[in-house]
This record gives C-alpha cells, structure tokens and sequence, in this order.
C-alpha cells in the first residue's frame, strides 16, 4: 500500500513539476531582459491628434502590418534575427505632423501587460512632411522563448508626450526549431497523459462499500463502522490487499 | 486520491495545457489580461469538471465490475 502511495504521489510530482516547467517557459518573457528598452509611456491607447491628412504606416521588416489585425490573419515573423520597424508619414502639404516625431515605439502584450518595450527617440523631432524611422532592434534571448500569437501596438509620439498615431496587430512568432517544435510536443505530451490519467482511473468504492463486496444490490455499513476505510474511496488492488484474512 | 480528485487534477492540468498549447499553434491569444485570464480561468474550471465527472463514473463502474465476481462466488 505504502509503495502504490508512493508511486501516486511521484506521478502528482511529476505532472506538477511539468505543468509548472511548462508556465515558467510560457511567463518567461516577463523577465527583463538585458539590453531591453523600458517604456517610456503609459496610456498610448489611438487617439490624440493624428493631423488633418497625415497617412501613418508601420511595417516589420518590410512587410506591412494593418492587415494583421485578428489572430487568423497574423504576421507570421520570427524573432530569429534583427527586426527593423519602418515608421512612415506622410502629407500632401509642406509641414510635418503636429509638433513633430518625436519618437517611435513598439510594444508586445502577454496578459495585458507589455513584455517586450522597443523604443527610438528622435532629437530634435521630425518635422518634415514625409518621413521614415527605422526603429532597429534585437530580439536576443528572446529568440528562444517567443513563440505562439501576440498582440502588438506601434505608435508614434510628438515631442510632449501625446501619441499622434498608433496601430494594433498580430504577430505569430515562431520560435528556432528546437523550442518551437518542443514546447507544443511537451504540452500535448501532457494533454494524452492527462487523459490517460483520466480514462484510466483507479476504481472507486460506493460511500460506505468495500470494492471487494460491493455489487448492484448491497449496500452495506463496513464492519469495523468508523474503520480507516469506512467511507473512503480506495483503489482496488489496495483495498483488495486491505480485504485479505 | 479519489477518482474523482484525480480527474479534477487532470482536469486543471489539461485546461491549463490546453490554453498554452492554443495560444502556441496561434488560435488564442492571451495579450488581453482579462481576456486571458478568462480563457484559462474557463478552461481550467470547464475540463475540471468534466474530468471529475468522467473519473467519478470510471471509477464506480470499475468498483462495481472489480467487486461483482467477488459477490457472486
């Protein structure tokens, strides 16, 4: 009894250990890392005064992002080299947009908090009428650990602070081979085992019923009335030991 | 551990790896903090029960099938 204890306790452990390597895998891109750019601004939701005919535009390495906007249609990037995020405006007049580009940022969101913060400032602000900033940056560590859809946010900031211009998207990262291939092999590992557990599950005696003596019909108090197995849901092999004159 | 407690386990476990698995191949996205915490809190509590509830009657019925031909004899 005490080795079937034992080795149910271990299979817990197991399955613990595992769920828990699984979601310190998952969260470990909160962790800050080295070389991060921390934001520098809160609250940079749309709005703010875009100016009257001003187009604004950002893309990742090359490829436009307003199209990205729900997770079906997502980019589909990898963190595996150095990103540029072009930054563009642009007006059919001769003044730049309202005070100037000041400076350009963009930001990943995991449970509504942002895990990646990349931003350029440029001094003095632009103000020409049509522009471009490349905002260039290196994913590093987390080439390994960014996998799976993001939502993303990419705005532009005038030189006090207010946001001219900002856009959502999707991004779905793929991961090198190695993590990208392991973390979903890993968790359906555990889904079959879950499963498994479930659909295997070791017998269960009716409240009051030994498993040995118990059928359709009987419903009897065990002998020994408050006994350590009165009641309990013991498996069978256990309780047929248990049960042994 | 009852039956019925192991399926709540696998139950939590498999919610919890379901989500992650999802949000891995792309289907989910957990950037929302409410939203995400929504998925999993739905997932976790959904699978939870359906997996008690699927262990708890494994787990009498094979009570009944392991203990019937000890009765009978």
């Amino acid at each position: 009894m005490r080795a079937t204890k034992s080795g149910r306790s271990f299979a817990v452990a197991v399955r613990a250990s595992l769920a828990f390597g699984v979601a310190v895998l998952l969260l470990a891109p909160f962790v800050p890392v080295a070389g991060a750019t921390p934001g520098t601004r809160s609250g940079t939701g749309p709005g703010g005064n875009p100016g009257a005919g001003f187009l604004y535009s950002v893309s990742w390495n090359g490829r436009g992002t307003s199209n990205a906007t729900t997770t079906g249609t997502a980019l589909t990037v990898s963190f595996g080299s150095a990103i540029t995020m072009q930054f563009h405006w642009s007006s059919g007049g001769s003044s730049g947009p309202p005070g100037g580009v000041s400076e350009v940022e963009f930001q990943a969101f995991l449970f509504g908090f942002s895990f990646i913060t990349r931003a350029l400032t440029n001094t003095p602000a632009l103000t020409t009428p049509t522009g471009v900033t490349n905002l260039t940056w290196d994913p590093g560590a987390l080439t390994y650990i960014v996998s799976g859809v993001y939502l993303c946010l990419a705005s532009i900031f005038a030189p006090n602070g207010s946001t001219i211009w900002s856009e959502s998207f999707y991004i779905k990262a793929n991961a090198p081979f190695v993590v990208g291939a392991l973390l979903p092999l890993i968790l359906l590992l555990l889904l079959v085992y879950e499963l498994y557990a479930v659909l295997t599950v070791k017998p269960t005696a009716p409240k009051g019923v030994q498993p040995w003596s118990a059928s359709k019909e009987t419903d009897q108090k065990p002998e020994s009335g408050s006994g350590k197995n009165g009641g309990s849901e013991e498996s069978g092999p256990v309780a047929e030991e248990n049960g042994k004159p | 551990m009852s039956a019925t407690g192991s399926g709540i386990v696998s139950g939590i476990i498999f919610g919890f790896a379901l989500v992650f698995l999802l949000q891995q191949i792309g289907f989910l996205s957990l950037s929302g903090l409410a939203s995400g915490l929504l998925y999993l809190l739905l997932f976790v509590v959904v699978f939870a029960v359906l997996f008690g509830i699927i262990a708890n009657a494994l787990g009498k019925r094979r009570a009944r099938k392991l203990a019937a031909p000890t009765a009978s004899a």
